[in-house]
């Protein structure tokens, strides 16, 4: 520090200049790149019009990314996903008038998963899709995961692949008034049928 | 004698494209470590047990190289620092102050929220630029004891390096001989780098530009301390 001490320093206006234009700077490259490519934080758009928030897509699910996949040595992928929140079972049966539709919705965060299996009671086939969309999205804003317009019975494992609701319409387009019976179990935060 | 302020507004176009550089390799670094240790090497230190003193000695080395945070303290720290001996002093007191929080938050089993230490760790960055600028003496009118600065920040730094570990399931059987390497390896790797930055430093401290773009250089530093707190204090806020 010998060296420095014979040098002029500069004044508080010039030390306070740098100092809040170094905030400004670091406050620009954290809202513009880092918080939109590290957390998906991205309040101006500009992250995710750069597409820095995909990178955010492939890390933040790190619940369900083991960290010792490799010790398997499979190349398809792990044998158990790790998943976070609590486990909840559910079983209903929704009586569907004839011509009407009914939804039933899971809220779910990314990386959250659900086993499920529906089936209606005498073997009806009704018009299925199974969809999810983010929160407050508009009424056509939404991902199809699977649609069938004769179907009778579903089951399978889901994964969210981001948060907002995910679940199933079912349409009756027969004349008779259908019984769908469905059972869910897994990680979400609530399921409900919306009105 | 040198004034700081002639050209630190004014900057020329190399000046600037040396400021995005290091803002740029800062985020690469960023992106690249943003998980502390690489995947890989994790589940190595989980499967292993018993003594593996080579390969934890790697793993500190890699992790202090890499290690970008670490780096931008050390570079702020012998920014001004000529002589071998200073040097020497300086590099001592910071690994004296890391290694013993290092070896005492993982032995002791001490859990600090990584984001907080991280973000402290971003304040050491933002610190030691300030005062390499010279403001502590503008404001306070005196120089704070650098010496103690450089090892009250190593101890959060070595706390920082603990968390990185006890993100993992470590083995107890040949627990403390395998933080000893690993502690040794980050000495190792705190040389090497060391070494680099003094060579690219004292080529540069040749040119009559080195006193010229102290300040701006270490605003820049500074920039970067401030990304790292903003980072880090927005992980902690949302996880």
């Amino acid at each position: 520090m010998q060296q420095l001490t014979d040098q002029p320093i500069p004044s508080a206006r010039q030390l306070t200049k740098a100092t809040l234009i170094a905030i400004a700077v670091a406050i620009v490259i954290l809202v513009v790149a880092v918080l939109p490519a590290e957390y998906g934080v991205d309040p101006t758009g500009i992250g995710g019009a750069l597409g820095l928030t995909v990178l955010n897509g492939s890390e933040s699910e790190p619940d369900i990314t083991p960290e010792d996949a490799g010790a398997t040595g499979s190349a398809e992928g792990p044998a158990v996903a790790r998943v976070s929140g609590a486990f909840a079972t559910h079983e209903r049966t929704i009586v569907l008038p004839a011509y009407e539709g009914v939804e039933l919705k899971a809220d779910m965060k990314t990386g959250q998963a659900l086993v499920f299996s529906w089936s209606t009671d005498a073997g009806q086939n009704l018009f299925v899709d199974m969809h999810g969309e983010e929160h407050g999205a508009a009424a056509d804003e939404f991902t199809s995961y699977w649609k069938e317009k004769q179907q009778s019975s579903g089951q399978g494992a889901f994964t969210a692949h981001f948060d907002g609701t995910h679940g199933w319409y079912w349409q009756n387009t027969g004349e008779e008034e259908v019984s769908i019976h469905v059972q869910v179990s897994g990680f979400y935060n609530k399921i409900y049928q919306p009105e | 004698m040198f004034s700081y302020c002639h050209c630190a507004w004014a900057p020329k176009l190399h000046q600037l494209l040396a400021c995005v550089m290091l803002v740029l390799l800062t985020l690469l670094g960023a992106d690249a470590m943003a998980h502390g240790v690489a995947e890989g090497d994790g589940a190595f230190m989980e499967q292993s047990a018993g003594w593996n003193l080579i390969p934890f000695t790697y793993l500190g080395a890699k992790h202090m190289v890499t290690g970008y945070d670490h780096l931008l303290f050390l570079f702020g720290v012998i920014f001004f620092l000529y002589r071998v001996k200073d040097i020497g002093i300086y590099v001592t007191l910071f690994a004296v102050g890391h290694s013993v929080t290092l070896l005492y938050g993982v032995l002791s089993g001490t859990h600090v929220n990584p984001y907080i230490v991280d973000a402290i760790i971003g304040l050491s960055v933002v610190y030691k630029a300030l005062d390499n600028m010279g403001a502590f003496r503008r404001i306070l009118g005196y120089q704070p004891n650098t010496k103690a600065a450089v090892l009250i920040f190593g101890f959060f730094h070595g706390f920082g390096l603990a968390t990185k570990l006890q993100d993992y399931t470590l083995s107890e059987d040949g627990l403390v001989p395998n933080i000893l390497a690993f502690n040794v390896g980050v000495e190792i790797g705190q040389l090497l780098a060391l070494s680099a930055i003094l060579i690219a430093m004292s080529v540069w401290r040749t040119s009559e530009g080195f006193i010229k773009h102290a300040f701006l250089t270490n605003a820049v530093v500074m920039t970067a301390g401030f990304v790292l707190m903003g980072y880090q204090a927005t992980g902690y806020f949302i996880n």
